[in-house]
Order: C-alpha cells, then structure tokens, then sequence
C-alpha cells in the first residue's frame, strides 16, 4: 500500500506542479472568496494580486520539484535537469575518516 | 462568551503573545538540524541501498528517535492553535485585515490536516516503535516509507508556508 516513489523526474514535476495549482487554487482563490463573502469587496478584478500570486507559485513549484528529487532521487542541479550525485554511505565516510587517521605522517 | 473571554485573558494578551511567539518557533524549528543532518543523510543512503542491513539498522534508529524528538513540535503545535484565537479575540485584528485572513487560510486549511497526519504517523497509528514491538515486519516497512514520502513532499511546503505565515504575522502586508 504505501511504497517510495518510483524515483522517476516526471512524477516529481506532476506533484510540484499540480501542488502549486493547488495551492494558488486555494490561497488565491479561497482568498477572493472570502473576501466577497465577509466584506464584500471584488479582488477578482485585482490582476496584480493574483499574477504574484502565481509568479510565487511558479517559484514555489521548481523549488519543490528541486527539494524532492535532490531527497529521494540523489539528483542535484540548477533548472528542472537535475543530474544523479554520488552519495556516500555513512559508514564508508566513517571508514575513510579512520584509514586517514591511521595513515603515518 | 467572547466578552467574557477579551475580559479575562485581556489583561494577559502580552504574555499569549510570547507564548505564542514561543511556541511558534519550537513548532518551526525544534526538528530541523536532526531532520537535516540525521534524518535525510540516512534516509538517502537507504534509499540508494535499500538492502544494506547496516543502513537499515540505522535508518530505523534514526527514524524512531526522530518520531520521539517531533513531540516538542507536537506540543508546540496545539499551544499554537489555543494562543493564537485568543490573540485573534483580544488584539482586534480580523479577517478584514488582508495578512491575516492569509494566514488563517494557511494554518487552519493547510497546517492543521499536515500536523494531524504527523501526528497519526508519528505518534499513533504509525509510531515506528510501537509498530516494531507488535512485531509486524510489512507494517513497520509501509510507514517508514509512508512516512518518507511525507517527508520528501512536505519539506518546501511547510518550510515555505512557515516563514511565510511568520512575515504575514510581523510584516502585516496589505494586498491591495
């Protein structure tokens, strides 16, 4: 039932972008409807708020997508190519630190 | 009732108001450096060895220390949610004011369901410990990685949010 996910770039690009939709969805949104229904004033015809809105979310969604594939996919990189890193196992490290240690000076 | 309330804790709105700065910077931070530098590392190096018996081992030391370090965020969390409507009550603040309307959005739609998740995986129905004393192998494997995969998602999210949710709180912006 619950597995890891499947490691591959398309899955993460979906989630961060279908979250940001979300999100822009529900705070923009969820915002403007409030704000009709307590106060009654319009924020629909307030372009600027909701084109922040999304220029955030835009940067919300490539961060995302960024922090998922560099956690469970080992990928590091700048836009939405991400290249594969080494990562090293913790007692590797620890064993390397010791033949240091052990090395004559 | 909310007379009642504004005249008896409105003499203490100053001391809610540390108390609730308090327990927001517990909630927001008391888990990042073992979620940084224990948490991730181990988590990424199973997920590159997801066989490695040593890598396992620690992976589960790790992830049960770390269900047991999130109870600070876990009590923080509800100190949050009783500070933070009696200040609403008492500052006059409300939900005419553009940054706070923002932030109950955030805390009461996206905070409030992620922490009652956290909560279930990590001290109820999926606290890795009391799963591995039932003695239940498979179950113990789902909500490790159930509870990895929160944590894949969730990082920005809620690191975003948060500080975002602490500027709205300080700055007060308008929108307009």
């Amino acid at each position: 039932m619950f597995q890891p996910f499947d490691e591959k770039p398309a899955t993460y690009v979906r989630m961060a972008v279908l979250s940001a939709l979300c999100l822009f969805l529900y705070l923009a949104g969820g915002f403007a409807l409030f704000k009709f229904l307590l106060h009654g004033e319009n924020w629909l015809s307030n372009w600027r708020f909701f084109l922040i809105a999304a220029l955030l979310l835009a940067l919300f969604a490539r961060m995302h997508y960024r922090s998922m594939t560099s956690l469970d996919t080992h990928r590091l990189g700048r836009g939405w190519e991400q290249k594969e890193v080494a990562v090293k196992l913790p007692y590797e490290k620890v064993g390397e630190r010791a033949q240091e240690e052990t090395k004559p000076k | 009732m909310i007379d009642l309330l504004q005249t008896i804790f409105g003499p203490f709105y100053q001391i809610i108001r540390f108390v609730h700065v308090a327990a927001v910077m517990v909630w927001l931070f008391s888990t990042s450096v073992a979620y940084s530098y224990y948490l991730v590392p181990i988590f990424k190096s199973w997920r590159r060895h997801p066989d490695d018996e040593q890598i396992v081992e620690m992976r589960n030391w790790v992830m049960e220390r770390f269900d047991h370090g999130a109870i600070l965020e876990h009590v923080a969390f509800p100190i949050i949610m009783i500070t933070g409507p009696l200040l609403y009550l008492l500052s006059g603040y409300n939900s005419g004011d553009d940054w706070m309307l923002m932030k109950l959005l955030i805390v009461f739609g996206l905070f409030l369901p992620i922490e009652i998740f956290d909560y279930t995986i990590s001290h109820f129905r999926g606290a890795k410990k009391n799963i591995r004393a039932s003695g239940d192998g498979e179950d113990y494997e789902r909500y490790m990685a159930l509870h990895w995969n929160f944590f894949v998602y969730i990082t920005v999210p809620i690191s975003m949010l948060g500080l975002f949710v602490v500027f709205l709180a300080i700055v007060k912006p308008s929108f307009g």
